[in-house]
C-alpha cells in the first residue's frame, strides 16, 4: 500500500534525469550570469572613474594643466641644479660653529652638575628609627618606679 | 493540520548569498514535487518542464524578496503556480482555474483523508485526482505532496484562507467518493 504522495512522486520519478539537467542548466546560466554581471560592474567602476575624471577635469582645461606642468618641471630642474651645489658637506662646517657647539655642551654639563649638588644638600636627613615596643615598656616601667 | 518540519534546515541564506551548492540542495529537494504539482495542473510533460525551469530561474533572481526563509517551499510552489496561471492565460484557459462554486464557510479544519493505494491502483488514483476541478486538484495535490498547511496553500495559490479551506474540504470529499465508487 502506498500513500498519495508516494504515488504522485513515483509517477514522475522517470523525469529525474531531465530535471537534474534542467537544474544544472539553470544554475550555470543564472549564477554564471550573476558573477559576470558583478565583474562587469567592477570593471566599469575601475575604468569609468578615471575616464570621467580625464574627460571632465583634465581635458577641458588642458592648456592650463600643460602650463602648470611646465612650471613644475622648471621648478624641479632649478631645485635639483641648485641643490647639488648648495648642500654643505660635513667637513665644510664653520669652525666657529663647532666651537660654539662645544661651549654649549660644557655649559649644559656644568648646569647639570650644579643642580645635582644642590639637590643632595637640600635633601632631608634620614628619618629616626621607629620607637620599638620594648622601649615603650621600659618607659612605663620607669614611670611606675617613680610612683 | 500539522505541518511537517524540515528535518535539516534548508540552506536558504547561503543560496541568497549566491552559493551554487546551496541552490543545488534546494532544487534537488523540490524539483520532483514541483514537477509533479505543475504536471497535475497543465497535464503536459514538456510544458511542465518549461514551467519548472522558469520557476527555478525566477527563484534565483527573486530570492531577495523572500522574507521568511522557513517558507521557501511554499514560496517556490507559489512561483510555479503563477507560471501555470500565466500559461493558462496565454492559452485562453484561465477560466479553468476559477472556482466552480462559491466558497462556503467550513467549520474547523477540513477532515483528514486517509487513502492508501495498492500499487496496481496507482493509475486509477491519478485518474480520479485528475477528475477533480483544477482548484481542488491543486489544493489537494499541495496537501498530498508537501503536507502544506491551509495558510501555506493559500500563499501558494493566492486564494483567501476560507476559500482554500472550502476547496480542500470539497476535494477530500469528492476524491473519497470517487475512490469508494471504483469497482
Amino acid at each position: 500500500m502506498k500513500t498519495p504522495k508516494e504515488i504522485l512522486l513515483e509517477t514522475h520519478q522517470v523525469m529525474t534525469p531531465r530535471l537534474d539537467k534542467l537544474r544544472e542548466d539553470v544554475l550555470a546560466a543564472e549564477l554564471g550570469r550573476n558573477s559576470d554581471a558583478v565583474s562587469e560592474k567592477r570593471r566599469t567602476i575601475f575604468t569609468a572613474i578615471p575616464l570621467k575624471l580625464w574627460n571632465e577635469l583634465i581635458w577641458p582645461s588642458r592648456r592650463a594643466w600643460a602650463g602648470l606642468a611646465a612650471v613644475w618641471v622648471a621648478l624641479a630642474v632649478v631645485h635639483f641644479s641648485q641643490g647639488s651645489s648648495s648642500n654643505p658637506s660635513p667637513s665644510a662646517l664653520d669652525p666657529q660653529m663647532i666651537a660654539a657647539w662645544d661651549e654649549q655642551q660644557k655649559i649644559l654639563e656644568q648646569f647639570v652638575n650644579e643642580r645635582t649638588q644642590v639637590a643632595e644638600k637640600v635633601s632631608l636627613p634620614s628619618a629616626p628609627p621607629a620607637t620599638s615596643g620594648k622601649s615603650a615598656e621600659s618607659f612605663y616601667a620607669n614611670e611606675n618606679d617613680w610612683a | 493540520m500539522p505541518t511537517v518540519a524540515e528535518p535539516v534546515p534548508l540552506p536558504v541564506a547561503a543560496a541568497r548569498a549566491g552559493s551554487a551548492a546551496a541552490w543545488r540542495v534546494l532544487f534537488q529537494r523540490y524539483q520532483l514535487p514541483l514537477y509533479a504539482y505543475v504536471f497535475q495542473l497543465v497535464r503536459h510533460e514538456q510544458t511542465s518542464l518549461d514551467l519548472v525551469q522558469e520557476s527555478f530561474i525566477r527563484a534565483v533572481r527573486h530570492l531577495g524578496g523572500l522574507r521568511d526563509d522557513g517558507k521557501f517551499g511554499s514560496w517556490l510552489f507559489g512561483i510555479a503556480h503563477q507560471q501555470c496561471i500565466q500559461h493558462w492565460r496565454k492559452s485562453g484557459r484561465e477560466k479553468l482555474f476559477d472556482d466552480d462554486f462559491p466558497a462556503e464557510p467550513i467549520d474547523g479544519e477540513p477532515g483528514p483523508i486517509e487513502i492508501l493505494v495498492r500499487a496496481e491502483q496507482a493509475a486509477a488514483f491519478r485518474k480520479k485526482l485528475a477528475q477533480l476541478p483544477p482548484t481542488q486538484c491543486a489544493a489537494l495535490t499541495l496537501f498530498f505532496l508537501e503536507d502544506f498547511s491551509l495558510e501555506e496553500i493559500a500563499d501558494v495559490t493566492g486564494a483567501p484562507l476560507g476559500t482554500v479551506k472550502s476547496r480542500l474540504h470539497h476535494a477530500k470529499r469528492a476524491l473519497k467518493k470517487l475512490w469508494e465508487e471504483q469497482p
